[in-house]
């Protein structure tokens, strides 16, 4: 009975929460029904700050009349207060980023996710941001180091394999990434590798306004690929959460003319994911609203297939936060086989019924991987 | 006294909330929220400077109050404002 009620409580602040969600993203008055039982603030906050879209939810909060809002006011302070720092530390981020390419001068490198993406939000503030990714050639990568480093003040552990670098300015983390590869698949990195090649062929990037500078951006058929692959990995190897997913949405609907259908089908039927693509549209426009004419390659929305990926994205939370992984005084191997069972299978499980011949390749793929890096000793 | 360059007041969900939108203000971390007459306060101050008894006159336009209690008010607004860091 208690489960019961407690599941019951749970879909009507899935409700709610959708429904500010699609009024932050598209401007639009939420819809009152799902309010018209009452609001459990503190959970509504509690999946707005796991799927990092506060801001975007108190913009929904802020559009409902005022009969559905709470009688005491501060219990909106957490969204309010998230609100407010989403929007100086947006500021903060892109005040520093027009010095930082001015440092990176003549090395040929792209902003890349979050600042670069918040700015098709529907206000470029309401995207809570991390950290400033910048994207290049592995041949360019030591040359961006030798630059960047020397004014870090903190340099943080290199992933040599994958080419990154993670550095601090004081309270900016900047990352500078020599390859877009998943670790989900030999094949598919390979792939993306060639497209990495293909994106610094010499032609001049875009540039997007950020700080009041124009700083350049890959183009859009790029990004449109990159950014949904950048997702897909995330939600593929242990957990997503919906600011990712609105990311990807939001930049493939505002630059929907300038991202070539052709090439667009090509390249995902050639890395496979066309499939994958096709679903997360249906996702798109069943659960964040966004019209079908708005996504490239949309398809229809299957609701068994949405409602298991939203369960899926709901229990793991941003980067699998709500996943327990305080494991790591555990002994090496039974670390290794307890990653290796929730992140290779148990999780390949739950991708299975909505994408059965993709869990199947991936899991070989990561298996593979998985194998190596057990053999490194990593 | 006066408001600090770069803080506004902005009603967000039925409350008034002062927001600190200037590049000098990235470190503030506070949500300071304003009463109906203390936004009312820092609307009508604006960028101008103001006193205690400056605040006190504009109570007594806008509400029923002797100018006694106003100006005790507006003595106890301006230490706050002063404190949290929006107002110099």
């Amino acid at each position: 009975m208690e489960g019961n009620r407690d599941r019951r409580v749970s879909q009507g602040t899935d409700r709610q929460f959708f429904a500010l969600l699609r009024s932050g993203l598209w401007n639009e008055v939420p819809e009152r029904a799902p309010f018209a039982v009452g609001t459990d603030w503190e959970a509504l906050y509690r999946l707005a700050f796991e799927q990092t879209v506060v801001p975007l939810v108190t913009d929904g909060i802020n559009r409902l009349p005022g009969e559905f809002l709470p009688a005491e006011p501060e219990r909106l302070d957490p969204f309010l207060g998230d609100l407010m720092m989403t929007a100086q530390r947006n500021r903060l981020l892109d005040g520093f980023i027009p010095g930082l390419f001015s440092a990176l001068q003549g090395i040929p490198v792209v902003l890349i996710k979050g600042q670069a993406l918040a700015q098709d939000y529907p206000d470029p503030e309401r995207r809570q941001p991390g950290d400033i990714d910048l994207l290049l050639l592995p041949s360019s990568y030591e040359a961006a180091k030798d630059v960047l480093l020397p004014k870090a003040t903190k340099v943080l552990e290199e992933e040599r394999e994958i080419w990154h670098q993670g550095m601090r300015f004081r309270s900016i983390e900047v990352e500078v990434h020599g390859s877009i590869g998943t670790l989900m698949s030999r094949k598919l990195d390979r792939k993306l590798a060639a497209l990495l090649e293909q994106q610094f062929d010499g032609r001049p990037f875009p540039q997007v306004t950020v700080g009041g500078v124009g700083i350049p951006v890959p183009d859009a058929d790029f990004n449109a690929v990159y950014v949904f692959v950048h997702f897909l990995h995330h939600y593929w190897s242990g957990g997503v959460g919906l600011r990712q997913f609105v990311d990807w949405m939001t930049f493939v609907s505002v630059h929907k003319r300038d991202i070539h259908p052709v090439i667009l089908e090509k390249r995902l039927a050639d890395l496979g994911l066309l499939r994958i693509w096709k679903v997360f549209t249906g996702f798109a426009q069943e659960y964040l609203g966004c019209p079908a004419e708005k996504l490239p390659l949309a398809a229809e929305p299957d609701a068994g297939k949405d409602a298991r990926i939203w369960r899926y994205i709901r229990r793991c939370g941003n980067f699998g936060k709500n996943v327990d992984r305080t494991r790591k005084k555990e002994p090496f191997l039974v670390r290794k086989v307890h990653s290796f069972w929730r992140l290779v299978v148990a999780d390949r499980l739950r991708h299975f019924p909505v994408f059965p011949q993709e869990s199947i390749r991936f899991f070989l793929g990561a298996f593979g991987y998985g194998l190596q890096r057990l053999a490194n000793g990593e | 006294m006066r408001i600090k360059e770069g803080f506004v007041l902005r009603t967000i969900c039925g409350q008034h909330v002062v927001s600190g939108e200037g590049t000098a203000n990235v470190n503030f971390s506070k949500l300071v929220s304003l009463n109906e007459s203390a936004a009312y306060l820092f609307q009508k101050v604006g960028n101008g400077a103001f006193t205690p008894e400056t605040l006190a006159d504009l109570l007594l336009e806008e509400y029923e109050v002797d100018r006694e209690t106003a100006l005790k008010d507006a003595e106890n607004l301006c230490a706050q404002w002063k404190e949290i860091g929006i107002a110099e």
